[in-house]
């Protein structure tokens, strides 16, 4: 087990003691009592480099992403990065790359210091005209992930959840994991009908299958990608059931070790036409603990063979025992709590809308005020106490707002009234619109009234008119 | 909730069902003159295990079902002594005889009528040594039973983790561990039953139909869980064997319920267990890793030095070498690596024999220079000295003379004599008296077919010998659980017993039994349907009916019609000749029925493959092929032009016929070609296509 030899830099020297009783727990929990920890030493150099994927474009909820890129959309009053990079942040890394779509990178780097975040960003900008995949960006960004780091974590920018990125972390290094992927059960929406038309959105889900005690996973297949029958690799020595699941969410965080990925995004590597990281690669890698060894052995690993061959003074180190597929193993963190993915109409609504209980939970220690300080609330208006009110917004009078989610600087004139609905920034209403279970992401400058609608274009509101389970958006026709 | 469920044990008697009659044997030369169930695992009959097993697991009746024959006296007596040890408050133990039960279906159907099964019951083999915690298997199943009232049976299944029982490994224990373990899928969330499947070999791949999920998002798949084939039924269970002829065993039951699930509107439900022991001693090598699991307390508090009837202690046990004996044996312990022996009483066992992993029955005598391992010696047998056995059966009153060498899988029957010096091949079965005298009436196990061999041969028993080869033949097939099991089971047909001894010898599979069977439904269904001119519906009903019963593939139902057409039409002719006239009113008169099974393209090539397998069984067809084949082209329109050239071109099936039949059809096969040249290209593509998928 030379991979937990040491412990991490990130969590810096006062834990270390902490870090290490956690581990001995760990491995008393797992079984593994039979190894042991030959030395502690504490390096100032990180073992984890962060990637976040921020450059997809939302291609499930379009009315949305026409105006802003993915990843700034708002939850409640924080944009959707900020929750993955809190996650990194609240585990000890101090940096993350974020591959963001070309032009927004100076918007999304100044997502950190909105939201009060310490965590360094370097953003790296690929080419969206394209259309890459996740697997495409990571290989744009394969150069500034460090020679001597372990692992890396892949995240998407649209995850949400409250789980300790540690305790995966600590998970994958105490099963000498080669790739760890975060799944949480399926749930669904809470809030429901999202806004805008009914549609029933058809996606089967993924398929994985772990071993039910070990939770190694053994075959991950994206939905979509199977037929009338599914087929398990061929089943080794352990009896361990495997459990077949179809109610479980990749949460699209990945830990992978650097080798691994390196390999697998290199030119002349079996993915290399691969676009998808998920569907494609991560399937690949699973696959790969079952094939006997692989014959395409690089110059590198011959050139290992031969120096372990010949100079038996030479003590490979973990990262050189890594670097061959031979032992891959990969395994499920399955976490109970709240996972979700935010990438479509009906999620980001629901998490909206759940945020004002959710958000101690997703972003503990950051303290974003469920009423900014700065808010100013008319004291006749009527706010119900589960409403989000951001920074420097405006309440005016006889307004009526409950349980929604007001971002900053918006402005509700009198005599609005605003009930499940939510606010993107810099949204004003005007006096006497009535807003039910609705996205507004423009200012509605005419009287209307609003129930199950999304609106994103304020000149396709009319005077006086109703409307209901539509889309408001600009459409490129006009334009 | 708690004292609710004991109000209802309470109220109803737990049953239990031991079926004797066991799937599969021991062998002839065993269980001609021991029934199976009665055979000795360390000098316990095998029954006694499971008598006692139920009776500390709170089961209140237990009904031993067998079939008359020469040994229900034997078992009836048996349980009347168990019984008899125990006052008024133990178990009761009743015998049932049948006339005639060839399987467990039958079984079913038998007590369902004599309406002996009150309640829920627990349905087990005779053969099964257990301890596993049945009174809560049973509990959870009433629990299941009252929140889902489809529920009809949950089947035990044992999944352990690691693999520490496989350590006594022995040969064909690759083969037997496919009989006894099952693929199964399950629903996590309930543990209903929603695939099961005979686990063909370790290293197979599974393949789960994607449909599964509508029923469950999350399922739980066991590779290979080891079947005690123990289960606990429901009343239905008997009901639904009884409204269905065609359940034979309980495979045939778990397919029919989870296939017809919508119809039959019941379900079945697995329990999996971890913890206990349960494995059956289904066949030799089974019992002989049985026997070592009980000597090495894995049965526990099933052991050997306490006697599972009066709960006496017999046995001194020595756990510094796992040996037990009785205190009456002359048995010098310690005598060289002496380990995992069961002396029985009375039995001498002088100081330079060396035993290993075996069980030596009462008043035997084993002299000097013995060596034994893995040797299953019953009573009063005599072994002098300078005999080898290894991993063998020594029936009673056995005499092995000096320098007897026993190889491994050999079974001696009572009362044989052997030696001196000789040495046994492999796998043979030896019984006293010559196989031809032994047969009687009444009894299943036919031996008119063996080889008879009236007088013993020195050379193989020895100057002093008196034994009698029997080769195995397919003498359990009736008691088969699996009968129709068929079509895709043939792991099993590769040695029923003994495992290792029947290469050279010729043995008719289950498959082909059942095969053989529905070909002649078949054909009697074809010729009773053209003398009385029945409308292909009713023909097409009458042999979809044989083919469930038989559980006959498509593709052998679409061969054996299309022959089954074409011998009508020789038959009616009545003469032994076939000729075209009478071919052609056959074919004329079942076209629709044909047709009605000719759907795709490759259906079509399997009737030319079974046109050409005719020829090959009966190559006086062979004038009429090419009038055959036309007619189906352009008379009937059942095969397509294009079909036939791709077919032609390929070879036909491959079969010694198609040399001939070739030279036959050739002038059909030209005329075909210079019809179809100008499609030929793209439609000889799309046939290769749907051969292949």
């Amino acid at each position: 087990m030379p991979a937990q030899s040491s412990l991490s830099e990130e969590c810096g020297g006062e834990n270390a003691a902490l870090l290490l009783l956690k581990f001995l727990k760990i491995r008393q929990e797992h079984k593994m009592c039979n190894c042991y920890i030959a030395s502690v030493e504490i390096k100032m150099r990180p073992e984890v480099q962060a990637v976040v994927l921020a450059a997809g474009p939302g291609m499930r909820m379009t009315a949305l992403t026409a105006t802003s890129p993915k990843c700034l959309l708002p939850l409640a009053t924080l944009p959707m990065l900020a929750f993955p990079l809190h996650l990194l942040q609240q585990a000890g890394l101090e940096e993350a790359t974020v591959v963001v779509a070309a032009g927004e990178e100076v918007r999304v780097s100044k997502v950190v210091e909105q939201c009060g975040l310490t965590i360094n960003v370097d953003s790296a900008p690929v080419n969206t005209s394209t259309d890459p995949g996740t697997a495409d960006s990571l290989r744009h960004i394969l150069h500034k992930i460090k020679r001597n780091v372990d692992d890396v974590v892949i995240v998407s920018s649209d995850l949400v959840t409250d789980v300790k990125l540690q305790d995966v972390l600590d998970f994958h290094r105490a099963h000498g994991s080669t790739l760890t992927a975060l799944t949480a059960p399926l749930t669904p929406p809470q809030h429901q009908p999202a806004p805008g038309p009914k549609t029933k959105p058809f996606t089967s889900s993924d398929v994985m299958v772990t071993e039910s005690e070990s939770g190694r996973l053994v075959l991950v297949v994206a939905g979509g990608d199977y037929d009338h029958t599914l087929t398990l690799p061929s089943v080794r020595s352990s009896k361990a059931p495997l459990l077949v699941s179809t109610s479980l969410l990749d949460a699209h965080l990945y830990i992978v070790k650097r080798s691994i990925l390196e390999q697998c995004l290199a030119k002349e590597s079996a993915c290399q036409d691969m676009g998808s990281f998920k569907a494609e690669i991560l399937p690949y890698i699973v696959s790969r603990q079952f094939q006997p060894q692989n014959k395409e052995a690089g110059p590198d690993e011959d050139f290992e063979s031969l120096v372990s061959q010949y100079n038996t003074s030479v003590v490979m180190s973990r990262h050189h025992t890594s670097a061959s597929f031979s032992s891959i193993t990969c395994y499920a963190y399955k976490h109970q709590g709240l996972c979700v993915r935010v990438n479509t109409i009906p999620t980001y609504w629901d998490i909206n809308r759940r945020m004002y209980s959710l958000i101690d939970k997703v972003l503990p220690g950051l303290s974003e005020p469920r009423r900014h300080p700065s808010a100013q609330i008319h004291e006749k208006a009527q706010v119900s106490e589960d409403s989000v009110v951001g920074a420097g917004t405006l309440v005016s009078e006889k307004t009526n707002i409950t349980s929604c989610v007001l971002a900053s600087h918006c402005r509700v004139d009198p005599m609005a009234r605003l009930s499940n609905s939510v606010l993107a920034h810099h949204t004003a209403i005007t006096s006497g619109c009535v807003v039910e279970n609705s996205l507004v992401r423009a200012s509605l400058n005419h009287k209307c009234v609003l129930k199950n609608c999304i609106v994103t274009d304020s000149s396709r509101i009319q005077e006086g008119k109703t409307y209901m389970n539509e889309i408001l958006e600009a459409t490129p026709e006009f334009v | 909730m708690a004292p609710k469920v004991e109000v209802h044990e309470e109220s109803s008697i737990l049953q239990a069902v031991i079926l004797t009659e066991c799937d599969i044997d021991y062998g002839a030369a065993i269980t001609h003159y021991n029934p199976k169930v009665l055979v000795p695992l360390a000098n316990t009959p095998l029954l006694d295990y499971t008598l006692a097993w139920l009776e500390r697991c709170g089961v209140d009746e237990v009904i031993v079902y067998c079939r008359t024959n020469t040994h229900t006296d034997k078992i009836k007596q048996h349980c009347k002594r168990f019984t008899s040890r125990r006052e008024d408050c133990g178990i009761k133990v009743m015998v049932v005889v049948s006339e005639d039960c060839l399987n467990l279906g039958d079984a079913m159907r038998d007590l369902y009528s004599k309406s002996l099964l009150k309640d829920d019951f627990i349905l087990l083999q005779g053969d099964l040594v257990a301890t596993l915690d049945l009174q809560d298997i049973v509990a959870k199943h009433k629990e299941n039973r009252l929140s889902d009232k489809s529920m009809i049976m949950t089947c035990v299944y044992v999944n352990k983790p690691t693999e520490t029982t496989t350590t006594a490994a022995m040969e064909g224990e690759e083969e037997r561990g496919k009989e006894v373990t099952a693929t199964l899928v399950t629903a996590a969330d309930t543990g209903k039953l929603l695939l099961h499947r005979r686990t063909r070999s370790k290293s197979s791949k599974i393949s789960i139909p994607t449909e599964l999920f509508q029923a469950s998002s999350d399922l739980l798949t066991y590779p290979a869980a080891y079947d005690p084939s123990l289960a606990i039924c429901s009343e239905v269970v008997p009901s639904l064997f009884s409204d269905n002829f065609d359940y034979g065993s309980r495979d045939s039951l778990l397919r029919g319920v989870i296939e017809q699930e919508e119809l039959l509107g019941y379900s079945i439900r697995c329990q999996v267990v971890q913890d206990g022991y349960a494995c059956r001693a289904s066949t030799l090598q089974q019992y002989q890793r049985v026997s070592g699991e009980v000597m090495r307390r894995e049965a526990y508090p099933m052991v050997c030095e306490s006697s599972l009837t009066s709960h006496r202690i017999r046995y001194t046990y020595d756990p510094f070498t796992t040996t037990y004996w009785e205190p009456s044996a002359k048995f010098t312990k310690g005598n060289g690596g002496t380990s995992e022996v069961v002396v029985g009483a009375g039995t001498e066992v002088d100081a330079g024999v060396l035993l290993t992993a075996s069980v030596v029955g009462d008043h035997c005598t084993l002299s000097d220079g013995v060596r034994a391992n893995a040797a299953f010696i019953m009573n009063n047998v005599h072994i002098k000295s300078g005999c080898q056995l290894d991993h063998c059966y020594i029936g009673d009153d056995v005499v092995l003379e000096e320098g007897v060498v026993v190889s491994s899988g050999c079974v001696v029957g009572p009362g044989v004599r052997l030696g001196p010096h000789v040495t046994i091949p492999p796998g043979t079965q030896l019984v006293s008296r010559p196989p031809s005298s032994t047969h009687t009436p009444d009894h299943h196990h036919d031996f008119d077919e063996t080889t008879r061999v009236k007088e013993a041969d020195p050379s193989i028993c020895g100057v002093k010998g008196k034994a009698f080869i029997l080769l195995p033949e397919e003498t359990n097939q009736d008691d088969d659980d699996d009968d129709d099991e068929s079509s895709d089971d043939d792991g099993r047909s590769s040695g029923p017993d003994d495992g290792d001894s029947e290469d050279a010898l010729m043995m008719m599979s289950d498959d082909e039994h059942s095969e053989n069977e529905f070909r002649r439904e078949v054909q009697e269904s074809l010729m009773n349907g053209m003398s009385k001119k029945s409308a292909a519906e009713n023909m097409v009903l009458e042999i979809n009916a044989s083919r469930h019963a038989y559980n006959v593939s498509m593709e052998d139902v679409l061969t054996t019609v299309t022959q089954g057409i074409l011998r009508a039409g020789q038959k009616q002719d009545g003469g032994t000749e076939p000729t075209w006239p009478g071919i052609n009113t056959a074919l004329k008169c079942f076209v629709d029925v044909l047709r009605n099974y000719v759907r795709k393209g490759r259906d079509q090539l399997l009737v030319l493959n079974a046109i050409e397998k005719l020829m090959v069984d009966s190559p006086e067809f062979l004038p009429a092929t090419q009038k055959i084949l036309f007619n189906l082209n352009q008379t009937f329109e059942i095969l397509e032009g294009e079909v036939i050239l791709h077919w032609y071109k390929k070879g036909g099936a491959g079969t010694t016929a198609f040399t001939t039949i070739k030279t036959s059809i050739a002038q059909f096969i030209e005329w075909l070609e210079k019809d179809s040249e100008d499609e030929e290209d793209s439609e000889d593509e799309e046939d290769s296509d749907e051969e292949s998928s």
